[in-house]
C-alpha cells in the first residue's frame, strides 16, 4: 500500500484520514477503532499520519495560549481600578 | 526516517495531555457566584481573567496584539455589566469567549495575505514520502520531556496564522484554551459536528505545516 508513487494516498488510507482525529480523540467506537488499528498493522504511512496528528496536538496543548506582558497586565489593572472607583464610592 | 511502531503510537497518544475543560468551567462559574454576592476580591479576578481572554484571543486569532486594548477594554465592561444581571453562571464561559470573539471581529479589519477561507482535503493531505525538516512524530518520541521552547513557540505560531481565521479560532478555542466541542460550538454558533470537521482540517494542515518547514 504504501509503496504506491502516487502523492496522493490509497483510497483506503483516505477513506480512513477523516476518523483519525476522533481516533486520537477516543471518540470512536470500539469496532471503528479494531479497523482503524487493524490497517495500521500493515500501513506506515497511516502509522505516521496518526503519530504526527497526536504529537501537533500535544504540541499546542502545551505551548497553550501567549500570556499577558507586564506591560499589559499593568494596564488591565488600570482599568479594573478606573471601573470600580465609582463604585466602591456609592457603596460605603 | 524511522517509523514510530503502532504501539508506539498508543503510547504518544496517553501522552497527550487533555485540557481540563471542565474544571475551568467550574472555576469560573464559582468565581462569577461568588462576584455577584459581592465580593469584591472575586469582581477582580473574574475582570482579570476577562481580559486575559480577550488579550489571548486577539493575540492568537485576530493575528496580532494591535486589537487587544480595544477588545480587552470591552470584555471588561461587559462582564462587570453580566455580573448584575447573571442567570447561569455555568454559561458564563461561552458567553465571555463569545463575547470576546464579537468584538474582535468588529475590530479585525479585512488583511491583505489572509489565508484562503476552507481548506480542501488536498491542501491538507502528507506529500507521498515527505521527510520535512521537522518531523512531527518524531518528536512524538519524547514529548514528557520535550520543551516548548521560543524557537518552536515561534514555529507553532507561524503556522498557526497560516491558517485560515475559521480554522484557527477553532485550533485555539479546543488545543489552546480547553473548551469542550460543545463549548466550541456554542461560541461560535455553529454545530458540534461542524467543529470537528474543521478541528480535523486544521490538525492535518498544522501537522504539515510543521512538517515542512
Amino acid at each position: 500500500m504504501t509503496a504506491r508513487p502516487a502523492s496522493r494516498p490509497p483510497a483506503t488510507c483516505l477513506a480512513l484520514l477523516d476518523q483519525l482525529s476522533r481516533y486520537i480523540d477516543h471518540e470512536l467506537t470500539p469496532r471503528q477503532r479494531r479497523k482503524i488499528d487493524a490497517h495500521c498493522r500493515d500501513c506506515t504511512r497511516c502509522q505516521r499520519m496518526i503519530a504526527g496528528l497526536e504529537h501537533t496536538v500535544a504540541l499546542y496543548r502545551r505551548a497553550g495560549s501567549a500570556t499577558m506582558p507586564a506591560r499589559v497586565r499593568a494596564g488591565a489593572r488600570a482599568r479594573i481600578a478606573q471601573l470600580l472607583r465609582p463604585r466602591q464610592r456609592t457603596s460605603r | 526516517m524511522q517509523v514510530p511502531a503502532i504501539g508506539h503510537t498508543r503510547g504518544i497518544m496517553r501522552a497527550v495531555t487533555k485540557p481540563a475543560a471542565g474544571n475551568l468551567s467550574d472555576e469560573y462559574a464559582e468565581l462569577i457566584t461568588t462576584a455577584a454576592a459581592g465580593d469584591a476580591e472575586a469582581l477582580e479576578r473574574l475582570l482579570m481573567k476577562a481580559q486575559e481572554v480577550a488579550y489571548r484571543f486577539s493575540y492568537t486569532v485576530c493575528g496580532g496584539p494591535s486589537d487587544a486594548e480595544d477588545v480587552m477594554q470591552d470584555a471588561l465592561v461587559k462582564t462587570f455589566r453580566y455580573v448584575n444581571r447573571i442567570r447561569d453562571p455555568h454559561a458564563f464561559r461561552t458567553w465571555l469567549y463569545r463575547t470576546v470573539r464579537n468584538a474582535c471581529l468588529m475590530k479585525r479589519r479585512r488583511r491583505s495575505g489572509e489565508p484562503q477561507h476552507v481548506l480542501s482535503l488536498d491542501s491538507v493531505l502528507p506529500d507521498d514520502g515527505n521527510t520535512g525538516a521537522l518531523d512531527v512524530a518524531q518528536h512524538g518520541h519524547s514529548p514528557e520531556t520535550l520543551a516548548v521552547n521560543a524557537a518552536l513557540r515561534r514555529r507553532l505560531g507561524k503556522a498557526l496564522r497560516a491558517l485560515p481565521p475559521s480554522y484557527r479560532v477553532i485550533v485555539f478555542l479546543r488545543e489552546m484554551e480547553g473548551l469542550t466541542t460543545r463549548e466550541a460550538a456554542a461560541v461560535l454558533k455553529t454545530s458540534e459536528s461542524n467543529v470537528k470537521m474543521r478541528l480535523h482540517r486544521a490538525r492535518l494542515f498544522l501537522r504539515k505545516e510543521l512538517e515542512e518547514r
